[in-house]
């Protein structure tokens, strides 16, 4: 017997409940932007604004508060600590400011608690000049990323798929990028790293549909847009959902096994996993159809235009 | 066999023993050494720990000072003629401004200047009362010339100094206009490698102030930060200096400099004009000592004396052999990874692959069974064609990069699901085995190689666009595009086609 975890034949209507997709999607954007813009600067890691980071481990039970006592004690203010990685006795600890001073009295601050006790894992010092430069150049490789993918959509298959593929793109990456704030993780180079491998991986759900859409107008000839597209999800419904599984099940790995160093990775990756194969069926092909649709009535428009002139 | 399968298991058997050939300097690195087609995998500093440095060359300071430099020679050049200048300042914007004693010099300073020092351009002359100041810039051009002089001196002179650090496999590596990143694996004292790397040592020799005559002069500080008085005419730069060592001398710590032959001459003229003055030897601006000329000094040899402890000797002896820095540095970045992090990285990271890989191959084996072996002999053949081709590139695997491996086999199981489900519905739709593999493979190509090339682009995308350790994470997602395109299409495949994947009574086990 084949093993099946999905049933075979369906005709589930996609498109029909994307509308409630698309609420909920726009929802979580706008709780993206609330959150972007109300966290300011303090949404950056100190890669993307400059500043110092140290992660330690202590070979004694403690908890944060008393490693922020004992920078409070050491002179070194407005510390954030944080535990590194749950079940460990590893904190890291971020200041704003790179000057050479706030590192220095951040390590004598440890060595006179803890002595022996305290070893430094990880010191990082960043420049602001460093930082913003850092995000401009992510904000524009996203960018570049977007567009690449969008011309190759448009090459390989026609604009309005381009669209759609853009538009769940742009999708994935507000809501990922939401949910990931909304964790409190902060924005770095492990998210841009992320992000753009989410762009990478997500249009290829999308791309598979599309790709069974061409086949299928190359086949019917004749057709109606929505329950073609719609039968297309159906069909590929099984694929979409098992690679997603198997994708999801390898940064899941990474998310528990991989540590504190690359858990932002993972943890981005997990959310776009989910939201890509989400994207794929709820917003991409009701953007493809509406796109579709618009410029089937410009072009009845200008038709109209030109025939009366 | 049909000839179709023969032809993909010979291209097959070429892949795998082109592969083992790259990944053979990992297995033994004393066997494949220089000279073999590929170098092992080396590991980022995220993974073994070290430093990690950027710096900023102050290029444009190259440029003050090499305008500073003109105004002496000009200013011994004009004393020749009894020419006296008053001053000289060198402002932000590389203009030099040249104070006189009366406006009839000025002819002969523009003479002299445009016969001995071309670079210069006239600029305009202001009076101060009787006091002419006469203006001069430097071109644009000539500016950007001695800036990227500059930067390629400083990465030698980085150079030179790691050298003396005694570290194996440092990287210098120049980034963008003028900044320079420095990696030095192992190492974890970064603020000795901070000292040693980012001090300009610039070494100076002039006279101290007697307080008599119009003799122009600068003051200075000295260790402790008291006021040094001495005369703004440079007798000796670090130029002459070929060799520096660290002496005990009397219960006293003191570099002994050698002289080049030059800087010999030089030394034994100076001390020899300036018996009974005190000769100051300045680095960086402060002012180390200012020992008494007895005698006209021959044999090639100073010393700088001046409280060191036997550290700071020994550091400052490896920059005085490694040359000043043309311009300061300014440091922009820096990182250490303790090494228990990067080994406990190592581990993590080969944890989770494994993980994944486990997690993955069941789901496989269980929902599409002896079709699933096939996925995951394939899996496996991905992974070891993509630490092959990381060897290959040379490239440098981190922590991210582990993490590209690892998602890797996900997306890389993808190919696979996407064939095999197309399998299905073809059976489904009532072919026989034969033909719906064929029909399988072929249509699922399309949507597969369009799927990865947008994965390949995000991939360059950040390899261009990230830094550090990150990029390892584009290496073996691009990496691992190419692997996998291969593995899906070719030698899945080829293993369908060797395999007879019979289950009794049915066509086909997937």
């Amino acid at each position: 017997m084949t093993m099946k975890l999905f049933p075979e034949n369906t005709n589930f209507d996609f498109i029909g409940k994307s509308k409630y997709a698309i609420a909920l999607s726009i929802a979580i954007s706008i709780m993206t932007v609330y959150l972007w813009v109300s966290k300011g600067d303090s949404k950056y890691g100190i890669d993307y604004k400059g500043g110092t980071e140290i992660v330690i481990k202590l070979s004694e039970n403690t908890e944060s508060q008393i490693v922020r006592e004992a920078l409070e004690a050491g002179g070194v203010k407005d510390a954030t600590v944080q535990s590194f990685e749950a079940g460990s006795q590893e904190y890291s600890i971020k200041v704003s400011g790179s000057e050479d001073t706030t590192k220095n009295s951040i390590l004598a601050a440890l060595k006179a608690k803890f002595a022996d006790k305290v070893s430094i894992e990880r010191t990082d010092v960043v420049g602001p000049t460093i930082g913003e430069e850092l995000r401009a150049k992510a904000l524009i490789a996203i960018i570049f990323g977007l567009i690449g993918i969008m011309i190759y959509v448009s090459v390989r298959f026609e604009f309005a798929f381009a669209v759609g593929a853009l538009g769940s793109l742009i999708h994935d990456v507000f809501v990922c990028t939401g949910i990931y704030l909304l964790a409190g993780r902060e924005i770095n180079a492990s998210t841009l790293a992320a992000t753009l491998a989410i762009v990478g991986y997500s249009v290829n759900d999308t791309i598979v549909i599309f790709d069974r859409v061409r086949e299928e107008i190359l086949k019917t000839k004749k057709f109606e847009i929505v329950p073609l597209i719609n039968k297309c999800i159906n069909i590929t419904f099984s694929r979409t959902m098992i690679t997603g599984l198997l994708t999801l099940f390898s940064a899941l790995a990474l998310l528990i096994y991989g540590g504190g160093s690359i858990s932002d990775l993972s943890f981005y990756m997990v959310v776009g996993i989910i939201t890509g194969g989400y994207s794929t069926i709820f917003i991409a092909s009701p953007i493809v159809i509406a796109f579709d649709r618009w410029s089937r009535s410009r072009e009845a428009a200008r038709g109209a235009i030109s025939a009366r002139s | 066999m049909t000839s179709e399968t023969k032809k993909r298991l010979i291209i097959f058997t070429i892949t795998v023993v082109v592969a083992l050939l790259f990944l053979a300097p990992n297995i033994s690195k004393e066997t494949f050494k220089n000279g073999w087609i590929s170098k092992p995998i080396s590991l980022g500093l995220d993974l073994v720990g070290g430093v990690h440095l950027v710096y900023e060359v102050q290029a444009s300071e190259a440029v003050k000072s090499r305008l500073q430099s003109i105004a002496n020679s000009i200013k011994s050049e004009l004393r020749k003629d009894k020419i006296a200048v008053l001053r000289s300042k060198v402002s932000d914007d590389f203009k030099l401004e040249l104070s006189l004693v009366s406006d009839r010099q000025v002819e002969a300073l523009k003479t002299k200047i445009s016969e001995n020092f071309k670079d210069l351009q006239f600029v305009d002359v202001k009076m101060d009362g009787e006091r002419p100041r006469v203006l001069y810039s430097i071109s644009e051009l000539n500016a950007g010339k001695i800036e990227e002089e500059a930067v390629n001196q400083a990465i030698e002179t980085l150079r030179n100094r790691v050298d003396q650090f005694g570290v194996a496999e440092p990287l210098i590596q120049r980034a963008g206009q003028s900044r320079i990143i420095l990696q030095m694996p192992g190492v974890q004292d970064i603020e000795s490698v901070k000292r040693v790397v980012g001090s300009v040592a610039k070494l100076e020799f002039r006279l101290l102030s007697t307080g008599a005559g119009s003799v122009p002069t600068l003051t200075l500080k000295d260790k402790e930060g008291a006021p040094v008085v001495v005369e703004d005419e440079v007798l000796m730069n670090g130029d002459a200096v070929s060799d520096a060592r660290v002496q005990m001398l009397s219960g006293q710590v003191e570099v002994s400099l050698g002289l080049n032959s030059e800087g010999g001459k030089l030394f034994r003229q100076i001390t020899g004009a300036n018996v009974g003055r005190n000769l100051s030897i300045i680095l960086d601006g402060v002012v180390h000592s200012s020992p008494r000329i007895n005698e006209a000094i021959g044999g090639g040899r100073a010393s700088i004396t001046g409280g060191f402890t036997f550290e700071e000797a020994r550091e400052l002896a490896v920059v005085l052999r490694a040359g000043a820095l043309p311009a300061p540095l300014k440091s922009l970045e820096e990182r250490t990874v303790g090494p228990t992090l990067g080994a406990e990285s190592i581990k993590k990271g080969i944890i989770s692959i494994l993980a994944g890989s486990i997690f993955i191959s069941i789901f496989m084996l269980v929902y599409y069974k002896k079709s699933g072996a096939i996925a995951i002999i394939t899996l496996f053949l991905n992974l070891f064609f993509m630490l092959a081709l990381l060897s290959a590139f040379g490239a440098t695997l981190t922590l991210p990069g582990l993490a590209g491996l690892a998602l890797t086999i996900g997306m890389a199981v993808d190919a696979n699901v996407l064939i095999f489900e197309r399998i299905r519905e073809e059976i489904r739709a009532g072919y026989t085995r034969d033909v719906a593999v064929n029909a399988g493979y072929s249509n699922a190509l399309v949507a597969i190689v369009d799927a990865n090339i947008t994965t390949l682009l995000s991939g360059m995308l950040l390899y261009y666009f990230g830094t550090g350790s990150i990029k390892g994470f584009a290496v073996t997602l691009s990496i691992g595009v190419m692997t996998t395109l291969f593995c899906a299409a070719y030698v899945g495949r080829l293993l369908f086609d060797l395999l007879p994947l019979k289950t009794s009574g049915k066509e086909i086990s997937i």
